[in-house]
């Protein structure tokens, strides 16, 4: 990596500031996928320094730094608990401990990557984003957005709440990327149906959510039903891990598992 | 830039360029347990411990360990010898490559757990590649080492 | 047996952990310039102008080299023994180049950064050549890949580049057609296999400069030290008298390092510039531009009575070596050769084909070295046959294996390059392994399936497979034994430690036989300067060659102490009694400590060095033996598929060290469960590698592998070292057909193109549900 300047971040707005001044500038978190691509970057900005690698528990939410490391989350008793543990599930199958013991959530976040099992869970999770001048905004909202965004993401606030969760990982072996992954969640009568490593970004199956919650009981129908809906909703691609053909399958396959798994549904 | 860490015990204040990797510091410094493999943070064998937890030597800029402790086999050789000595009774090593790499992940999760079962090895271990070994031998080397840890720690 | 047999840790096992110099790179010098290659962008091309001009003007390159800078001397980068069996198709560098990552020019400057540079600089116009891919449409193509006149065979290996054919070969006993004409049951089927990848953790590294003598010094990761230094010496001209090549520790080969990859450029630079050099290929250049192995297509036929007795076996092969035609010849043959012996009551078997060059990586020696490929084959078609005879595949194996005191035609007939050498099988306990093996995995309340919940099922499957024992007749090791004052011994092998521990081994061998212990045994390898010769790691060979001739050399060395020690007590040899320390005289009731007489012989009487060297060339190549068993769990609706326990029961006489030979089995069984279901390569249809890095090629991990079951049968081969066979190769030939075996036990779909991913096992589940319906 070619770096001119390399610099401690006094403050967040100390971090802002030179982020905004060239483009080049950039936040290096664990540095780990940096590395991998090689960039040219003019000011190195560390956060390290400002405090942002913890979790916490708040009245109405969960707050992860964007700094916490993958290994720290999984290892969280509040993200072991919270949704079934998805979060910390989905940590725990990326790579080995070297990884993640340097890589953040913040990273993972920050580069939407189509393949990240981290983005997966949270968007069932309907994590929330705090940057330094967007403040506020969802998950989807970010990933939606097509402007570069030069801004500092500082949080992510997970709303507290009683919930199922499922994640499931399927990949060729423990140190791959997935050929596709998926969290289910459940929060009453309120489902989430996500799947990434389409192998685009994750996305989320509306109607099946929608269709889910609008039923009283399930049944081995409407779990087929709602599958079948959601993966007709979502896109599945082709690359060198699978091709559409077997994603979509899998999608259908594992939303089932993760449904019947919410659900408690055992037939 | 100067930085200043750590180094199994020793104070290092030394020069670096900005964008240069710790593998590649710690190489300059006559570390030679610190071995490149892969070149895309895959195989585990530039594991160092960064304040005592395992990370990839390749992928961490020196910048980022001002301050910081950095250990190397070199710097706990009692231990790794104890390790090796098992590895030695289960025919474990091989070609050795990966070896020290894989001491270090051994120790940082005593660090954690120090009664880990062979899934939790596993899964620690995971990342340290070996080619060699079929890991089987390995694993019954790292389990006989946990035990008698365990052991000498009770006495 | 004190020693031999015993369960005694590694030599350097422990110095490695606690990260030791030891390895090629850690001998560079520091001042070394760095060398990086130019590699092409196009799978064949013709380099029409080279314009060095920015690079060289780039302060800090010292050197820049394109073809015109080499005299065309074509040679083979193989690592064999002389004359190779392999075709002399490459140059050092030339103006073609035939794959993506083949060398196109060589950088040497003072700092990585600037090497890169000026690679970057250097401006290449290329004529774009149709290349060929697919290397079933490679013979007789009217590209011709290889029109370079000065190219040659050794000796006749079939060798017809006109028709891009590296290597050829034909045999037949009996009459296949005839024979199977008159079988019960005929089976036909076709398999594929794909070009794995060593995937050893130390990419190849090499380091040269000159000695005080002027001598060029070359440290390097190899496998075949001596190889390196002859074909250094004939490819650049260098007097070989000039060349001193050291192998220090090596990380990991298996085959990828037998053949001379950067140690020619390392050479050519330091030869030039009088500078010290390095290399260190990145991964990526380990994956694209050095080796793999020969992916090979089988068509294979078996003819059997209703009794299931076998009668015919017809194996026809087509092996694509890539750009050049490194061991296309021998790896073919071995996939015949050290595979259909197997089934030696035959009345008639055929094996041929063609190795034909492509424009892809070249294969190379890789672990197995044919064998894998054709034991895949083999073994997977026998189940075919069994499942159409309905009947229990190791109860087929147990009637028609070969068996102690048998032979087969093959092993007169087939070589590797030349004829082959008659063999009786001393030692097969075949039988055992078989047994033992299935009532280890559970064969009986196991086979052929059970069923484990709605989507999952189990199956169990199994293969046999043998392998050889060095080369007979070609493959050579020595041994020279020094003894020092205060009574130890210095052991030089040329023999090639890369991991394998063959060092630990051979001192185990030496110590035996001195009535020693292993400490006094200080192993030495390899230095062609101060080692004797050895053909190198390579071949299953060096327990059993070199291990032959550490102990001749033993043998040797204990008599000339008797006779040292004779001459100091004043009495007869045929009076004294050696036991390792002392030496008797019954009569006299004297004795000598081996202490003393070493000091004595160096510092007070009848002054003299004792030094003995043994040697020793094998005159046949007795082949270890196994079963492998594997039990795999599959999940119906997505494919994904593990193997949850691997039994193998292994026949490889004795084994010197039981633990470092499980440890060889393991390792093997676990690169073969790689390429049986993980080790997929992808090449785009331009003929670029995608797989390149071990972030896209998977080789299995530590939680891939559930549960693995070694065991070793009692076994004693006279021609062997204290009764020793091989155990480095063997452990590689049997998952990928016991692994097919198993997932067609367990779903019946059979997968015949490897490696058997999760989607290939959901694609051929969904294929068998659509004929059904
Ligand atoms: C070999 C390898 C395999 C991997 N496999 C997987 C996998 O299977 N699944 C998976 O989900 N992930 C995988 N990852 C990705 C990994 O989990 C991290 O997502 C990745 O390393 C990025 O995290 P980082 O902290 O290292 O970020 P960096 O590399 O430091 O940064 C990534 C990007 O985010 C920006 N950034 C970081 N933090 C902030 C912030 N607070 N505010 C604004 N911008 C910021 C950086 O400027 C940069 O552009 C893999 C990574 C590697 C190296």
């Amino acid at each position: 990596m070619r770096i001119e300047r390399y610099m401690k971040a006094s403050s967040i707005a100390d971090a802002f500031a030179i982020l905004q001044e060239r483009p080049d500038n950039k936040i290096i978190a664990g540095g780990a996928w940096l590395k991998l691509t090689d960039p040219v970057i003019n000011t190195a900005i560390d956060l390290s320094l400002l405090g942002l690698n913890s979790i916490s528990e708040q009245d109405n939410e969960i707050e992860i730094g964007a700094m916490t490391t993958l290994y720290t989350l999984e290892k969280s008793a509040i993200i072991q608990k919270m949704y079934d543990g998805i979060l910390a599930q989905a940590a725990m199958k990326i790579m080995g401990i070297t990884i993640r013991n340097i890589a953040t959530i913040g990273g993972c976040i920050m580069g939407k990557f189509g393949f990240s099992d981290i983005i997966t869970p949270l968007m069932a999770m309907d994590a929330i984003l705090v940057f330094h001048q967007h403040q506020r905004m969802t998950l989807e909202a970010f990933l939606d957005s097509k402007a570069n965004f030069q801004d500092v993401l500082i949080k992510i606030v997970i709303p507290k709440t009683e919930a199922r969760g499922y994640f499931h990982k399927i990949a060729l072996t423990s140190l791959d990327f997935a050929v596709l992954n998926i969290a289910v969640s459940r929060k009453n009568s309120e489902y989430r149906i996500v799947f990434g490593s389409r192998p685009g970004v994750a996305s989320r199956a509306f109607a099946a959510e929608q269709y889910l919650k609008e039923l009283k009981n399930v049944s081995e129908d409407i779990i087929n039903k709602a599958v079948d809906m959601a993966a007709s909703e979502c896109r599945f691609g082709t690359n060198q891990r699978g091709s559409a053909e077997y994603r979509l399958n899998l999608a259908k396959v594992y939303a089932k598992r993760g449904i019947e798994a919410v659900t408690d549904y055992e037939n | 830039m100067k930085i200043e860490f750590t180094l199994n015990n020793r104070t290092i204040s030394t020069h670096i360029l900005p964008g240069e990797y710790l593998i590649e510091t710690l190489q300059k410094c006559n570390i030679h347990s610190i071995r490149r493999g892969c070149d895309t943070t895959n195989c585990g064998v530039c594991t160092v411990l960064l304040d005592d937890k395992p990370v990839p030597s390749c992928s961490v800029l020196s910048a980022q360990v001002d301050h910081h402790s950095i250990t190397t086999v070199e710097g706990i050789a009692h231990e790794t010898e104890k390790l090796s000595a098992h590895f030695g009774k289960e025919g474990a090593d091989q070609c050795g490559y990966c070896n020290p790499a894989l001491a270090l992940a051994v120790f940082a999760l005593r660090k954690e757990n120090s009664h880990p079962t062979s899934t939790e090895i596993d899964e620690y271990l995971v990342g340290n590649l070996c080619r060699c070994s079929g890991f089987k031998n390995q694993n019954k080397a790292i389990a006989a080492y946990f035990e008698e840890e365990a052991y000498q720690e009770e006495q | 047996m004190k020693v031999v047999n015993q369960e005694i840790p590694s030599i350097d096992g422990k110095s490695l952990m606690m990260g030791r110099q030891a390895y090629s790179n850690d001998f560079a010098d520091t001042d070394s310039l760095i060398i990086k290659v130019l590699r092409s962008p196009h799978p064949f091309a013709k380099i029409e102008v080279i314009d060095i001009s920015a690079a060289q003007e780039l302060p800090g390159v010292v050197i820049v080299l394109t073809y015109v800078d080499f005299k065309r001397i074509p040679f083979t980068r193989a690592g064999q023994g002389y004359p190779e069996p392999s075709p002399h198709d490459k140059f050092v560098l030339d103006e073609y180049v035939r794959y993506i990552g083949d060398e196109v020019a060589i950088v040497a400057a003072v700092d990585e950064e600037t090497a890169i540079r000026a690679v970057k600089l250097i401006k290449v116009e290329y004529k774009v050549l149709e290349p060929i891919l697919d290397f079933e449409t490679a013979y007789n193509n009217q590209q011709i890949l290889h029109p370079e006149p000065e190219i040659h065979e050794m000796f006749p290996i079939g060798f017809d580049p006109k028709k891009n054919i590296a290597a050829q070969y034909h045999m037949e006993i009996g009459d296949v057609e005839a024979t199977l004409n008159k079988c019960d049951v005929v089976v036909n089927e076709t398999f594929y296999t794909q070009a794995q990848a060593h995937a050893m953790m130390e990419p190849h590294t090499c380091n040269a400069r000159f000695d005080h003598l002027n001598r060029l010094v070359i440290y390097s990761s190899t496998q075949t030290p001596f190889h390196i230094r002859r074909i250094i010496s004939q490819a650049l001209e260098i007097p070989i008298a000039r060349i001193r090549v050291i192998k220090p520790r090596v990380g990991g080969g298996f085959g990828g390092k037998q053949a001379v990859h950067g140690e020619l450029i390392v050479a050519s630079v330091t030869m030039r510039t009088g500078k010290p050099s390095k290399l260190v290929y990145t991964r990526k250049e380990v994956f694209e531009s050095t080796y793999t192995r020969h992916p090979m297509r089988f068509d294979m036929r078996l003819g059997a009575m209703k009794d299931g007795t076998l009668k015919a076996i017809d194996c026809q092969v087509l092996s694509d070596t890539g750009a050049y035609g490194e061991h296309a010849l021998t790896v073919f043959m071995v996939a015949g050769s050290k595979v259909l012996p197997l089934y030696n009551k035959v009345d008639s078997v055929r094996f041929g084909g063609k190795v034909v060059y492509t424009n892809h990586t070249p294969a190379g020696a890789f672990r197995g070295y044919g064998a894998i490929q054709g034991n895949f084959a083999l073994e997977s078609v026998i189940d075919v046959l069994c499942h159409k005879l309905q009947m229990d595949p190791i109860i087929f194996r147990q009637k028609n294996m070969i068996k102690e005191g048998e032979s087969s035609a093959i092993f007169a007939i087939m070589g590797e390059g030349t004829e082959g050498t008659p063999m009786t099988m001393d030692t097969c306990k075949l039988e055992y392994c078989v047994q033992r093996g299935m009532d280890l995995i559970g064969w009986k309340t196991k086979y052929p399936r059970q069923v484990v919940s709605k989507d999952v099922v189990r199956g169990v499957g199994m293969a046999i497979a043998m392998q050889g024992s060095g080369i007979p007749l070609i493959d050579m090791g020595s041994a020279i034994i020094k003894l020092n004052d205060g009574g130890f011994y210095n052991l030089l092998v040329g023999a090639t430690d890369i991991g394998q521990k063959s060092d630990t081994v051979l001192a185990q061998i030496c110590a035996e036989e001195l009535e020693t212990t292993i400490d006094k045994i200080i192993v030495t390898s390899s230095d062609t300067d101060l080692t004797p010769f050895d053909t190198g790691a390579y071949a299953s060979s060096t327990t059993y060659i070199s291990g032959n001739a550490v102990l001749n050399a033993a043998k040797a060395m204990k008599s000339r102490l008797i006779e040292e020690a004779a001459i100091m007590l004043q009495t007869t040899i045929d009076k004294i009694v050696f036991n390792g320390n002392s030496f008797f005289d019954s009569q006299k009731k004297q004795k000598i400590s081996l202490e003393d007489l070493s000091n004595r012989l160096y510092y007070n009487q009848n002054q003299k060095q004792v030094a003995t060297t043994g040697s020793y060339v094998g005159h046949k190549s007795p082949p270890p033996f196994m079963a492998g068993f594997a039990e795999v769990e599959i999940d119906i609706k997505t494919g994904e598929t593990s193997v949850i326990n691997y039994v193998s029961v292994v026949d490889c006489g004795t084994t010197i060290n039981p633990k470092l030979a499980q440890g060889q089995v393991e390792g093997g069984i676990v690169q073969g469960i790689g390429m049986a279901l993980y080790e997929n390569v992808i090449v785009t249809k331009n003929g670029k590698l995608v797989t390149n890095s071990l972030m896209s090629y998977k080789i299995p991990t530590r939680l891939e592998i559930k549960n693995l079951v070694t065991e070793f049968a009692e076994s004693y081969e006279e021609t062997g070292p204290f009764g020793a066979k091989s155990v480095a190769e063997i452990g590689i030939d049997t998952p990928p057909a016991a692994i097919m075996n198993a997932i067609y036990n367990a779903i019946g779909v059979r997968i015949n193109s490897l490696p058997a991913t999760p989607e290939k096992i959901w694609h051929a589940i969904n294929e068998r549900q659509n004929n059904q319906e």
